[in-house]
């Protein structure tokens, strides 16, 4: 979608930084999808991810005078969303605790899965992780962090992260299969 | 798990995040709106606290540069004191004890080291140690002495008269005398009479500092002189200043310059607004003025939701805008009394109080709203002339400095508070500024 480099993008940004209510209510029509696709694989529900998701955009509108029209806003608006995130999932001090896993099992093709389970289903599996397993992997799998990186974030080790991962990717392999195998749970 | 299974899972849910499909939700937006004033309320709050801390700031510096007393340290008169100490001795006057340069008595106000300038005539006083490079002290014979302590503090200063040989007529001759003298630090002057209390060197030593006039038929006069170059003056010259009985009212005009912001409610600050003016101010009393003045400013400024309240049936459909931005040309018109503790014709820091009428010569408004449609009301101007009488109240507290020439400058931060709704929308707008009077003459009644 060229919504980057449209007019109408250009002159919503301008009336975001004169804090004009309209322009920032167009903007944040335009990104709601795309924050809360972001924000709830962090958060446990919607109503948690809707927070996240405001936080940012307040940090949007009070910092969009920074914001070079030029550059692509998706990128910028997306570190400040996994940032906004993982703070959210800092204050609530969880993501350090470890929780034992189950063996893991054989993960199907990855375009399988994808033709039987929706994005819902998918993110639904994510938020039944424990929140250090959910994010720790979402900041390595998807958000494309390292594990030096997430570590020194996080506060924790790196051995630590690693492990959670593992253990992350293991829970979700048994709950893909399970539900692959029963979709109706 | 593999390493192949791991990659495959990670692919899947990386593809799946892609596939995102949430809708706009108005409910989310408004708790965004939510977020969004109350993080509006916390800028204004911080702008206020700027504000005031830089007021308190520029005060400060005022103060520092105008008001603190300032002492110089004069080794010689050390060396005076010293010889006056044996003089003394010598003449076996009035010396109860022995002390030390300061004196055991020094006033409360004068720490170990602090100065005392001495300036002597140059050729016509007598000693009986005059060497070249000391500073003689001569207690002249069968002359009154005055001492006179005029202080650069708040306090008023002193003249001490010895009774022996100075009665009231004379004291009262001089002080029909009322020209101004040519010292600026000086301020008006008390007389006090003491008893046949010859000068020891316990009083040489608590004076804060003090010049010794030339020798004439007139007795001497000790004055405090600061940081400024003294000036050798008459007994008449001085006691003509201790005239506070009776004050010349006097009246002045004055050009203004000011900058201000305003705020409406709590937040939205506007940018600074320029108001030029002019000023009659009448001083009726020592301490007390009014005045008067006329004032022309374009103020700019920003109503919420709520802020701007217009007469009934002005918007389409009872639909009000998210926010007003107002643009209006008034003409101010203050009344003040203002109070100045050092003396309306003095330099020193003033207080003033008093009501502003706003006379709107012409409003323009432009309203924002959250809806596209088209038939709501965007803009609106009119030049209807809404009078406000003493509806914005005014508080200022300022500086004062006063000229030889007449001339004065004066420099305030003031604060204006709605006693009333402003303009077409009733809006309550604060202001908070800076402003500068020069008063161009003085004219006495």
């Amino acid at each position: 979608m060229e919504k980057d480099s449209s007019k109408d993008f250009q002159l919503i940004i301008e009336g975001c930084c004169k804090r004009d209510r309209s322009s920032q209510n167009a903007l944040y029509k335009l990104y709601y999808p795309y924050a809360m696709s972001v924000c709830i694989r962090y958060t446990e529900s919607n109503s948690e991810a809707i927070c996240v998701v405001n936080d940012s955009f307040l940090k949007v509108f009070n910092n969009i005078k920074k914001f070079g029209i030029d550059r692509p806003f998706k990128p910028w608006f997306r570190r400040i969303l996994v940032n906004t995130a993982i703070n959210h999932v800092k204050k609530q001090k969880k993501f350090k605790k470890e929780v034992a896993m189950d063996e893991a099992r054989t993960t199907p093709y990855v375009e399988d899965v994808l033709s039987q389970i929706n994005y819902r289903e998918l993110i639904a599996l994510v938020q039944s992780l424990s929140q250090s397993y959910r994010t720790v992997f979402n900041m390595y799998v998807i958000d494309g962090y390292k594990h030096k990186e997430i570590a020194k974030i996080l506060g924790i080790s790196e051995s630590t992260s690693k492990s959670n991962l593992t253990r992350a990717r293991a829970k979700l392999q048994e709950l893909v299969t399970a539900k692959l195998n029963n979709p109706y749970v | 798990m593999s390493d192949k299974d791991s990659k495959d899972l990670d692919t899947l849910f990386q593809m799946g995040s892609e596939q995102y499909d949430f809708e706009y939700n108005p409910d989310a937006w408004g708790q965004m709106e939510t977020l969004l004033e109350k993080d509006k309320r916390k800028r204004g709050l911080i702008w206020w606290w700027l504000i005031g801390f830089g007021i308190l700031l520029l005060l400060g510096g005022i103060w520092y540069y105008n008001v603190r007393p300032i002492v110089t340290e004069i080794p010689l008169l050390k060396q005076a004191v010293e010889k006056q100490k044996i003089q003394d001795k010598t003449n076996n006057v009035g010396q109860d004890n022995q002390t030390d340069l300061l004196g055991s008595q020094k006033p409360a106000n004068v720490d170990e080291k602090m100065i005392k300038k001495t300036i002597f005539p140059s050729s016509k006083v007598e000693t009986k140690n005059d060497k070249k490079g000391k500073i003689p002290i001569k207690k002249p014979i069968n002359q009154p002495i005055v001492n006179t302590i005029v202080q650069t503090q708040e306090t008023i200063p002193k003249i001490t008269v010895n009774t022996l040989n100075v009665d009231n007529e004379d004291i009262k001759k001089a002080t029909e005398n009322t020209s101004q003298l040519d010292v600026p630090h000086l301020t008006s002057v008390e007389i006090e009479t003491q008893e046949n209390n010859p000068i020891s060197s316990e009083a040489i030593a608590t004076q804060t500092t003090y010049l010794i006039s030339p020798i004439s038929s007139l007795p001497y006069v000790y004055l405090d002189i600061g940081k400024k170059k003294p000036v050798f003056l008459e007994f008449d010259q001085v006691l003509s200043q201790a005239d506070h009985s009776s004050f010349d009212p006097f009246l002045r005009i004055g050009i203004v310059l000011a900058s201000e912001i305003t705020a409406v409610g709590s937040d939205n600050i506007s940018k600074p607004d320029f108001k030029v003016g002019i000023q009659i101010e009448y001083n009726y009393n020592r301490k007390y003025s009014t005045s008067i003045g006329a004032n022309y400013i374009r103020k700019n400024y920003e109503a919420g939701k709520g802020e701007y309240i217009p007469p009934q049936g002005f918007w389409t459909r009872a639909i009000a805008p998210q926010s007003t931005q107002g643009v209006c040309n008034i003409l101010e018109l203050p009344v003040m009394i203002g109070y100045y503790p050092r003396g309306t014709a003095q330099t020193g820091f003033y207080a003033k109080v008093g009501l502003t009428s706003y006379l709107m010569l012409r409003e323009r408004y432009d309203y924002s709203y959250d809806l596209p449609d088209s038939d709501l009301k965007r803009k609106w101007g009119t030049r209807d002339q809404t009078e406000h009488w003493f509806g914005i109240g005014k508080f200022s507290l300022g500086h004062q400095k006063v000229y030889k020439n007449g001339m004065s400058k004066q420099l305030a931060a003031y604060l204006q508070a709605p006693l009333t709704g402003i303009g077409h929308g009733n809006v309550k707008m604060w202001s908070i500024g800076m402003r500068l009077v020069v008063h161009l003459k003085t004219a006495k009644k």
